[in-house]
């Protein structure tokens, strides 16, 4: 089975678009320094350079959050995936992790991302 | 089974594309048994009979066919009423539209292959523009080189299985010539 000319041009033009975005995503804006958590009950922040074992709930139950080692990671989730678990850790700013039966969305924010004004921990 | 040059001709193109959509409704179940580690590893596999019918179905009946596709995905997943389904069916209308207009643009200069492509291309990229401006904020551009390498070498595999079974089923090349004798035996195309 040969290829035809706008077969080479389509695969071309997904791999350039995978290149831009990996270029973009992977370019690093900056350390991360605090974890945004955002749930039904409330929105916190905690600095990423203390090691923290937190209890999110939600509507199914307690997301636990684990903060250490710079990274920032789902130990246990009451949904039925997990995926939010699974997703393990992150330490990218912007990065982030969600549980989306749970309502629970856990996310890094660095010097470019989203300033905070305050926090209290 | 009957054949389709028994019937009107018009009838028997929905008969046909009843058949297709039945047929996406199955690959969309097998997809979802299909045990996925991570969530957006799709394979898209409801896409074969779109492919197919690519040089089967006039547009109209094609675009009927991703509103059937999309709806019995959204069944299949059990998303039908959910933000998750918006996205999924963005991405297959896209995507299904750019396949469209694909074949009808570089006609014999494409084969189903970059048309697989470029519709995987397509619906990804709407999902992730969707995902980044409705639902995650700047962070869900961290999804998209993952997302995207999954979306185009399953894209590119669905293409070939698509062009390899349209070159070579014999059961396809009886349908076509079922509908060619119906439209030389008269009736609207």
């Amino acid at each position: 089975m040969k290829l035809r000319l706008f077969d080479y041009i389509a695969l071309i033009l997904a791999l350039t678009a995978l290149a831009v975005f990996s270029v973009y995503a992977w370019s690093g804006s900056g350390e991360a320094t605090s974890v945004v958590i955002e749930a039904a009950g409330g929105e916190w922040i905690y600095p990423l350079d203390r090691d923290n074992h937190l209890h999110v709930s939600g509507p199914l139950g307690d997301t636990e959050v684990v903060i250490g080692n710079g990274t920032v990671r789902v130990s246990e989730s009451p949904c039925t995936e997990k995926i939010c678990v699974a997703t393990g850790g992150i330490r990218i700013p912007g990065a982030w992790i969600a549980c989306l039966p749970n309502r629970v969305f856990v996310r890094l924010a660095g010097e470019d991302d989203g300033e905070v004004d305050a926090t209290a921990f | 089974m009957r054949r389709p040059s028994d019937r009107p001709e018009q009838a028997a193109r929905l008969d046909l594309l009843a058949f297709f959509a039945a047929a996406g409704l199955l690959f969309s179940t097998v997809e979802y048994l299909i045990p996925k580690p991570i969530p957006f590893l799709r394979l898209g596999l409801a896409n074969l009979p779109l492919l197919v019918g690519l040089e089967i179905f006039p547009v109209p009946l094609l675009l009927l066919l991703i509103v059937l596709k999309v709806l019995g995905q959204g069944l299949v997943y059990g998303t039908l009423f959910s933000y998750v389904f918006l996205f999924s069916a963005a991405g297959s209308l896209i995507s299904g539209l750019i396949m469209i207009g694909a074949r009808r643009l570089f006609g014999r200069r494409i084969s189903l292959v970059g048309i697989s492509v470029l519709g995987a291309l397509g619906s990804n990229l709407a999902q992730l523009v969707l995902s980044r401006f409705l639902v995650f904020g700047a962070g869900a551009w961290l999804i998209g080189p993952p997302f995207l390498a999954v979306g185009t070498v399953s894209g590119f595999l669905l293409g070939l299985f698509a062009r390899r079974f349209s070159e070579t089923s014999r059961w396809l090349q009886a349908v076509r010539n079922d509908l060619r004798v119906g439209d030389e035996a008269g009736g609207p195309p």
